[in-house]
């Protein structure tokens, strides 16, 4: 080739490259440009800006501010433009930053057809073919090998029952279903509709309907909706709180001031009333009779009377029981659609809305000295049972349709007199129980105990406290312990100066208060366990304290009731006397309290 | 050598990308629940519980569908009309029976004699007790929607949504004249209706009271139409009527004092008869977000009858003490 | 004088041609008539019941992406989650429903005193919904949709104040109607549907009101229904004139066809430029025109490598409608292949044609590397199988790396994504099309048969070896003239234990494949529904932080769980759907991972066979026939 062609190919190659360079550093700055830019746009929020919002609050304040008007136009015109040039920016950066890669691969892609192309010389001995192909093959074994257990290791660490957890799901949730149609309830309303309450067609609305938030077609109650209602012995969870409100402070059983109604309970009964909308439910047991009621909360009169009888293995004799304890202790429970009861001689019944039986069985004599007394709970569809008897100690889960066993676990401890309490934990439901020598936690819907800890001795009466992951755990010759619950549970703190032996404690986030049998109250700090106030009120008290609307309703033996503060002050803002003896806890409903007395039961409300 | 770093460079490239890949896909996006362009209506749904004076005795469950009218007559048996049906129920809410018809009730009213008079989209049907039908009128227009009804007398107004205008007829359903329609000499200014909630009522004086919910005011008419009086003002603060269009419906106490309710901020509360806001009788957090169509009733007892079509029931407040 | 080899090889063509053709056909005729829908169109029993299309689908040729906003709950994510941005999704305003009020929900912002246009007082973000006067007391209401970024604030102020004149809808003429709408994935009411291309409006009118008065879902649009029916626009006095609403239509559907056309053009031009002409500047200049083309100009979309999901999907639900211009689309590079290798690769695909410009400094990367890379097509086509057949995503359509720059539309992240991705192809060559392209796997098996591949040299080979170090992509294999080092009866000794070892591993990797479909499922939204429903029957909001039995404020729990309460639809239906995609997943597990398995049997299998050549010759599996080696070669025709 002559010099002329040879030349300018050359200069023209020099001049590429150069372009070539020059597009690939502009590209990169055009590059690092955007992404600032784009940082920039990602945190600005032109409309929410802390100034725009401090404006527009004052503007409402004086709408009549044409200033403040005028300001807040500004900002918000100069925001926006700020967003929209930065937006503007981006765009045109990218469009440049696209322009100059363009330039620059067609510069490279120039000099690779100009460049004279040098094919490299043969060199050295080509790699042996057979040696590679073996090579190869390990290599794909070894790969293999190590992706098979690369994808074991992610399936057994990401692995979780979700496939078990949604049949168990569908066949729970399909029979809801059937029992909907079954019962004929019309529930093809929005998913946040009341669901069936019994036969009636109207329910006496107890709780602001407002925070009824329900899942559709599960038949049992979700459980806000038990939290709505007062469906066990010290309340939803029988934990000692309700969130019922607007609850009287005043009323006095001689004079018959704000008692709405009283009604006399056939047979004696040491349990308490719980409520499901607008019905309350007793059992009263004699050693000859058994007997559940339903009682309307408005009238106050006995809606049904259920005999309980012709239980299969009900034993012939009379269980030996205290007269503190007597025959009828524990309190019932419901979920809505059925009603249980269980007696000192171990008959355990479950009836309907209308006092039909659904089932019954007998759970075997307990061996129990003072006589059976832990009360009964719900969750779900399963009804829980602590069954702390000499011997063979256990709590159990029925199903609350059949009656069938759905778990059954055997606890190692000695007799107790406390009832169970259900708490949420924020990540999960547990089922507590308080016997010597532990405190212990099971799950409710299958029984498998989660955690114990040895923290607690004696014959123990009182149940728990639980409040802001924290249980109080108490008995007399014993400890007062506050344990707080997580993966490793622990002894937060611990006092034995005041203790109760029947009682049992209730709290709240900051402060937990007990009271002892002989009536004296304490409060102490909820966390750091120190004592805030103590007050004699002078006589016995039987009756658990409860916690609603920020005060403390505390019922002695005489039937005084008094109400304070839940506070780290001691205030009495009342206390109002029944007339008559009570060792039973009071029952809540908005504006509504139902005592138990030994022979009446009382509706009290302004 | 150069090589190698070139060739390391390109795979760990090419790695970052298959592990974004990767992590994007199997990260599982947690549903966030928060909503950048959120329309906060929490804040304007909150009201002063103190406000708040009346409070939930009853409710019953409805088995109807469509439910867009309740009524109350004698002994204060309640009615509440649907699609295809209507439920009694009794004082104290108890099924106090039912009957079936054709068609989707739009509104119903009683009279002296109980017999019940429904409306269905253009046209009136006329009931007895045991869902016999007495009377049935002619259609109005092929473009009415009665919206609500009420008697009053020997006079029966209806609200037409359709044609934006009240009708008095006889209780035979001659129409005698229409009302509302604008008319600058009578000083009307005409009914802005711009959603189908369209109520009136009449007083206890028989007088005619018509929610003009466009314009967010209350009007009373006199029987020839003149506009007699009106109050009632647009805010989203709780002693106005809130949203584009507001009362959806309304009912008269016995001291003449209006039970009012809103569709937006779903509240029903109570205005004095001069159209002073006295108090609430339903905050919004008793209704579902998005409810409307709150219909009203009162009975003798001076009762709040609240039509909850979202939850289907019957809602019954009382006065606190 | 065809050898046994060949002729081997022209049996599995035509095996192969025979499977195509059967596959095609299946899929254009496959039944959508009455039995196709396994209820016989008894929605009642059927899960879906009014979230199906497949009425719709039976007649619809094509099928678009439309909101339904008789389910739309203004969620906000229609802004945030669509590809393009701003979203394809617009406030559009039905005027007939319009009260045309002077309070306008949708316009102020709650509380506002003074009803003037102030900026303080606009509830748009944008400020795209305007405002006029009329008469009194009526305004008209108008959404600017350059503005409008389809956040649904003022959709959510109508509905609950006003007539919900205001509602959400796909506009056409923007979206780009992706095989897997990455706002319906994340819709949490299932209001985003596919609908026919012809009826392409889900504005609420009383048809739609009526039919959502059937489902249990919207109640509340019972009243409305009546209403809206003839819903009576103000009497106006001023002359003024309700505008009509408009909604863009999609791309007309012989552009489709055009496309197809366009295709089988080019793939024969490049064929005969590769085969006949054998001139890399004119591939290189053909390659252009489709990344001009089929790139930028059609925005990567329809393309032959997202087909496969669509065919996959198509097989298994009925309901979804898969084009013929896709199915061609799918079918046509697969023939050309086996006749003519990989011409598709080498200039008509776009991707190739992107990444074949930034191969600056290629290296090779020596056949181990090869190997071991080579194995991620696989995971990548079987997953992008598992999912689009069980209904759950488009990944390879999501994974895109190029769409993004095509459309100069893409998230920050996603344009870094392909960032990175040509960068490394600055050193490694085309590095989508050899490690991840999942329709790269079949080219690769189709053209080892192929009749007619190019060849280095076009008469017989010098042994001049300057073609070694040519090809950028490692796809020369060199002469292997020592005959096996392994004697006969080692070989076949090995091949009895293949027969033995191939079941195994897919057996084994079936096995692993299932054992992780949980984690598999976890990423289908109904899986992910259930898991939340779960989580909240339990009493427990996944989100809940504290201990403490306060009840959660409904700002707390998810769009999803609100969608799940306001549907109306049971946990049972649920939890049910869920197993049923749970169940899938386990099946397609085993066959994705017996599928992997298998895919290692072969490798190994081929590791061992016989080889014995005597020129430099392509590597007819890998090979992208992009002509460089031919340059090289010094024998000329």
């Amino acid at each position: 080739m002559n010099m002329k062609t040879g030349k300018t190919p050359f200069n023209t190659i020099r001049l590429l490259e150069n372009i070539s360079l020059g597009s690939a550093v502009f590209a990169v700055i055009f590059c690092v440009l955007i992404i600032v830019n784009f940082i920039q746009v990602k945190r600005a929020d032109p409309l929410n800006t802390a100034a725009m919002t401090s404006l527009v609050e004052k503007l409402q304040n004086d709408p009549g501010n044409e200033q403040i008007r005028q300001e807040v136009r500004t900002l918000d015109l100069l925001a926006r433009k700020a967003f929209f040039t930065t937006q503007w920016q981006v765009r045109t950066g990218g469009y440049l930053l696209f322009i100059s890669i363009l330039i620059l691969v067609t510069c490279v892609k120039a000099l690779e057809l100009m460049r004279v192309k040098l094919p490299d010389a043969p060199f050295g001995k080509p790699a042996v073919f057979w040696e590679t192909r073996i090579l190869k093959r390990h290599w794909l074994v070894y790969s293999g090998a190590g992706l098979v257990v690369l994808t074991l290791l992610l399936a057994w660490f990401t692995h979780n029952d979700l496939g078990k957890d949604l049949e168990t799901a569908v066949t729970r949730e399909s029979q809801t279903v059937n029992r909907d149609e079954g019962s004929g309830v019309r529930d093809q309303g929005s998913g946040n509709q009341k669901p069936a309450a019994g036969s009636s067609d109207s329910i006496k609305v107890n709780h602001d309907s407002s925070s009824s938030i329900l899942h559709p077609a599960s038949n049992y109650p979700s459980w806000q909706e038990v939290k709505l209602n007062f469906p066990s012995f010290r309340g939803p969870g029988s934990i000692g709180i309700t969130e019922r409100t607007n609850i009287p402070a005043s009323w006095d059983g001689k004079s018959g001031k704000n008692i709405k109604w009283k009604t006399a309970i056939p047979l004696p009964g040491n349990n308490s009333p719980v409520i499901w909308n607008d019905r309350i439910y007793l059992s009263g047991a004699s050693e000859s009779k058994r007997e559940v009621y339903c009682i309307d909360a408005l009238s106050g009169k006995i809606l049904w009377t259920s005999t309980v009888d012709k239980i299969q293995g009900s034993p012939s004799q009379v269980p030996g029981v205290s007269k503190e304890t007597g025959l009828a202790a524990p309190s019932l429970t419901t979920e809505g659609l059925r009603v249980y009861a269980i007696f000192a001689n171990g008959d355990l019944i479950a009836l309907d809305m209308d006092g039909k039986k659904v089932w019954a069985k007998n759970l075997g004599m307990p061996a129990n000295h003072y006589g059976h007394s832990s009360s009964l709970l719900m969750y779900h569809d399963i009804l829980l049972i602590q069954y702390d008897q000499r011997g063979a100690p256990e709590v159990m889960g029925l199903s609350g349709k059949t009656g069938e066993q759905v778990w059954k676990t055997s606890r190692n401890v000695k007799i107790s007199w406390a009832s169970p309490s259900l708490i949420n934990t924020g990540k999960r439901m547990e089922l507590l129980l308080s016997a010597e020598p532990c405190v212990a936690s099971y799950d409710p819907l299958t029984g498998k105990e989660l955690w114990k800890l040895d923290c607690i001795s004696g014959e123990v009466g009182p149940s728990l406290a639980y409040a802001n992951g924290i249980v109080y755990s108490v008995n007399e010759y014993s400890t007062l312990s506050a344990v707080q619950i997580g993966i490793t549970p622990r002894v937060l703190w611990e006092n034995n100066e005041f203790l109760s032996d029947v009682p049992s404690p209730v709290a709240t986030d900051k402060y937990l208060f007990v009271i002892t049998s002989y009536g004296t109250g304490v409060c102490y700090d909820a966390v750091a366990g120190t004592k805030y106030w103590e007050h004699d009120f002078g006589n016995p008290v039987y009756s658990s304290p409860m916690l609603a609307e920020g005060r403390i309703y505390l019922l002695d033996k005489r039937g005084m009731m008094f109400i304070f503060k839940a506070d780290k002050e001691f205030s009495l803002i009342s206390q109002c006397p029944l007339g008559e003896g009570s060792f039973c806890t009071p029952a809540f409903t908005n504006g509504h309290i139902f005592l138990r007395a030994d022979k009446n039961l009382y509706c009290i409300g302004k | 050598m150069k090589q190698k770093i070139f060739i390391a460079a390109g795979l760990v490239l090419l790695m970052i990308v298959i592990v974004i890949m990767l992590l994007d896909l199997f990260s599982g996006h947690k549903a966030d629940p928060s909503n950048p362009y959120d329309y906060k209506m929490d804040e304007i749904r909150k009201t002063d519980s103190n406000l708040t004076a009346y409070t939930e005795q009853l409710t019953i469950r409805i088995s109807l569908s469509e439910i867009n009218a309740v009524a109350c007559g004698a002994g204060d048996r309640i009615y509440v009309a649907g699609k295809n049906g209507l439920e009694i129920f009794n004082q104290d809410g108890k099924p106090d029976g039912n009957f079936s018809f054709e068609g989707t009730a739009s509104c119903m009213a009683l009279d002296k004699k109980d017999n019940i008079y429904i409306g269905f989209q253009d046209h009136v049907v006329v009931f007895d007790q045991l869902g016999k039908p007495v009377m049935k009128w002619k259609s109005f227009s092929s473009e009415s929607l009665l919206t609500s009804i009420t008697i009053s007398g020997s006079y029966v107004f209806l609200a037409d949504f359709g044609k934006k205008v009240v009708y008095r007829c006889m209780t035979d359903g001659r129409l005698i004249n229409r009302i509302g329609e604008k008319d600058p000499e009578k000083n009307v200014p005409g009914f802005i209706i711009p959603s189908p909630y369209f109520d009136l009522a009449s007083g206890k004086k028989g007088e005619l009271w018509v929610a003009n919910t466009g314009r967010h005011s209350m009007e009373q008419f006199g029987n020839d139409g003149t506009l007699k009086s009106a109050w009632g003002q647009a805010s989203m603060a709780v002693d106005g009527f809130c949203g584009c269009c507001n009362p959806s419906h309304f009912a008269i106490l016995s001291d003449g004092s209006f039970v009012t309710s809103e569709k937006g901020i779903e509240r029903v509360k109570v205005y004095s008869p001069k159209g002073i806001f006295l108090c609430i009788v339903a905050p919004p957090s008793a209704f579902i977000e998005g409810t409307r169509g709150l219909d009203l009733a009162v009975d003798s007892k001076d009762r709040i009858i609240v039509l909850d079509p979202e939850k289907k029931q019957l809602r019954i407040f009382v006065k606190k003490e | 004088m065809p050898n046994r080899r060949e002729f081997l090889n022209t049996l599995m063509r035509g095996g192969i041609l025979a499977a195509l053709g059967l596959f095609s056909g299946a899929l254009v005729f496959r039944s959508r008539d009455k039995n196709s829908c396994s209820y016989g169109f008894d929605c009642s029993r059927c899960s879906k019941n009014e979230n199906c299309n497949l009425p719709a689908a039976l007649e619809a040729r094509q099928m678009v992406w439309q909101i339904d906003p008789a389910k739309c709950i203004q969620c906000g994510r229609c802004a945030t989650n669509c590809v393009m941005s701003p979203s394809a999704v617009k406030c559009t305003h039905a005027f007939a429903m319009c009260g045309y009020c002077d309070l306008c929900g949708g316009y102020f912002k709650p509380g506002t005193k003074t009803l003037d246009t102030a900026a303080e007082h606009q509830l748009c973000p944008t400020n795209a919904l305007k405002r006029k006067f009329i008469e009194d007391p009526f305004f008209e209401y108008t959404v600017d949709e350059e503005l409008c970024i389809g956040c649904g604030k003022c959709v959510k102020g109508c509905g609950a104040f006003g007539n919900g004149s205001l509602q959400l809808q796909v506009h056409h003429d923007r979206c780009k109607n992706c095989n897997q709408c990455s706002i319906a994935r994340n819709c949490p009411s299932q209001a985003f549907t596919r609908v026919p291309a012809n009826k392409p409006s889900l504005l609420k009118t009383f048809e739609v009101a009526k039919a959502a008065t059937l489902t249990v879902a919207a109640t509340l649009l019972s009243t409305l229904a009546m209403a809206v029916q003839r819903f009576p626009k103000p009497e106006f006095e001023s002359a003024y004139t309700q505008p009509q609403t408009q909604i863009p239509l999609p791309r007309g559907e012989f552009l489709a066809y055009l496309d197809v056309v366009i295709l089988f053009a080019s793939l024969c031009l490049v064929t005969w430029l590769v085969l006949k002409k054998r001139s890399r500047l004119w591939v290189f200049f053909m390659s252009l025109f489709s990344l001009a083309y089929f790139g930028f100009y059609r925005e990567g979309c329809v393309c032959s490598i997202g087909a496969i999901q669509n065919v996959s999907l198509a097989l298994f639900d009925h309901s979804f409608v898969l084009p013929l211009s896709v199915i061609i689309f799918f079918i046509l590079p697969l023939i050309f292949t086996l006749f003519f290798g990989r011409t598709f690769c080498a200039a008509v695909c776009p991707f190739g044609a992107f990444q074949d410009l930034f191969a600056f400094k290629p290296q090779a990367l020596g056949s181990r590397l090869n190997t071991i890379l080579g194995i991620i097509p696989y995971l990548y086509l079987g997953l992008a199988v598992l999912f689009a057949a069980t209904g759950t995503d488009f990944i390879i359509c999501r994974y895109d790396p190029f769409v993004g720059i095509f459309r100069f539309n893409a998230s920050f992240g996603m344009f870094l994504f392909s960032g990175i991705l040509l960068l490394s192809g600055v050193f490694i060559a085309r590095p989508y099309c050899r490690f991840l392209c999942p329709y790269g796997v079949l080219l690769n098996w189709i053209s080892r048969f192929s009749r007619r591949h190019i060849s280095i040299t076009p008469k017989e080979c010098i042994q001049c070896r300057l073609c070694e170090h040519s090809c950028p992509y490692d796809a020369i294999d060199m002469p292997v003239t020592t005959k096996s080092p392994e004697a006969r009866p080692a070989m076949v000794k090995k091949m009895m234990i293949l027969t033995v070892v191939i079941p195994f591993l897919v057996l084994a990797f079936g096995f692993t494949g299932s054992s992780l479909h949980e984690t598999l499922a976890s990423v289908d939204s109904r899986v992910k529904l259930a898991k939340e429903v779960l989580a909240l029957s339990a009493g427990i909001r996944p989100d809940e932080k504290k201990a403490g039995e306060t009840l959660q404020p409904a700002a707390e729990e998810s769009f999803e769980i609100k969608a799940f309460k306001a549907s109306g639809k049971t946990e049972a239906q649920v939890y049910s759907d869920a197993s049923i995609v749970l169940k899938k997943f386990y099946v397609s597990g085993w066959l994705f991972g017996g599928f992997i398995g298998l895919a290692f049997g072969l490798m190994i299998a081929g590791r061992m066979v016989q080889v014995y050549r005597t020129d430099y010759v392509t590597n007819k599996a890998r090979c992208f026939s992009c002509l460089r080696c031919v340059d090289y070669c010094p024998v000329k025709s």
